[in-house]
């Protein structure tokens, strides 16, 4: 299969090497203008892993942004975090960007490992509400946060919550996260909404990223990764589809964000200062059920 | 043919000729979730492999 830009062998979605690569950071950068993610004048903060994705989202947007920095959650699960640190360190030294790394372990006495051992909460639920918790910590006194969900991350979110039947969740989807602006939460946005998860891992790949294959122990166990499953057997059998479902969201969101901008009411808990709908919020009511205070 | 399968850091031996898309079904593989590398090069899953071509699966999934 021939390139659709020019003569050279096409290696995904119609397009050679080169104009793979093209493609994938004029989408960012069309995404960023057409969606209002962030100004010129705004300071950015990366949310980092040292995956293919974030590297990917530090590579593109350094090159016309003057003012961000990275922050990693060191999540503390032996075998995997540590691996991509290091891809991520090495990264950032190579390209003078400044990057902050904060542990679990630190911030709540206790690794990830360490908290699934006192609680039937699932590993990627105390995950994402810690995570969550510790970016916006981080990033007072920046305008946003970027994260590097990619097509293929949003749609499986989309389909968790339809699964759910929860469309207060889905409101908060697309590259412009959530539904209403509070003093208390950083704003997040994800630059690279509209990329495919195998274009992101092609475009590190022809960039020469130093990523190694690594998963977390407890990846394969998530309901994210059971639909992510789903949503790969439809479009290898369908291709296209996910293109698809996302333009039909992208469709309706509009209309789900002005329907649920009320929302909760947000306000500081009452024990960490951090946003929450209740007078605890859920980072610090996980906190108490793993025995870390 | 030589394929290595990098979700699994696995080396194995298959007898194949035909399109990329053929083998990764005939392993049971979504094409979506896998980025052929033959001889080194990546390239496009119609791309015709040869018995003879060292083929490297790389997973498109990683992370959490």
């Amino acid at each position: 299969m021939k390139c659709s830009k020019c003569s050279k062998v096409a290696v995904y979605s119609g397009l050679c090497q080169k104009h793979l690569v093209a493609h994938v950071q004029k989408t960012v950068k069309q995404t960023v203008t057409k969606y209002k993610l962030f100004t010129p004048k705004d300071k950015l903060m990366i949310a980092a892993s040292g995956g293919k994705d974030s590297l990917t989202l530090l590579d593109i947007v350094s090159s016309f942004h003057p003012y961000l920095h990275a922050l990693a959650i060191d999540e503390g699960i032996p075998s995997y975090r540590e691996h991509t640190l290091l891809d991520l360190r090495k990264f950032c030294k190579e390209r003078g960007i400044q990057l902050k790394v904060v542990s679990f372990a630190s911030e709540y006495g206790k690794s990830l490992s360490a908290m699934v051992k006192k609680t039937d909460i699932s590993a990627c639920r105390l995950c994402g509400v810690f995570r969550r918790q510790l970016l916006n910590k981080h990033s007072k006194g920046y305008d946003l946060i970027a994260t590097g969900h990619n097509l293929d991350d949003e749609l499986q979110s989309l389909f968790m919550n339809l699964w759910q039947s929860n469309l207060q969740l889905c409101a908060r989807l697309g590259p412009q996260t959530g539904v209403v602006k509070s003093k208390h939460f950083v704003s997040r946005v994800k630059p690279l909404h509209f990329i495919p998860e195998k274009m992101v891992r092609i475009y590190a790949l022809i960039r020469g990223f130093d990523v190694n294959f690594v998963e977390c122990p407890h990846a394969r166990d998530s309901f994210r990764h059971k639909i992510g499953g789903i949503l790969n057997r439809w479009e290898s059998e369908e291709p296209g589809v996910k293109k698809n479902m996302m333009d039909s969201f992208m469709g309706w969101l509009p209309g789900l964000k002005r329907q649920y901008a009320t929302g909760e009411p947000v306000n500081p808990c009452r024990k960490c200062g951090q946003p929450s709908a209740g007078e605890l919020c859920r980072a610090c009511a996980f906190v108490e059920k793993v025995s870390c205070s | 043919m030589k394929i290595w399968l990098e979700k699994d850091d696995k080396t194995f031996e298959k007898k194949f000729s035909g399109r990329g898309v053929d083998l990764l079904k005939s392993l049971g593989l979504y094409n979506e979730e896998v980025i052929i590398s033959r001889n080194g090069e990546i390239v496009h899953d119609d791309a015709e492999l040869s018995d003879s071509d060292e083929i490297k699966l790389l997973s498109v999934i990683s992370g959490g």
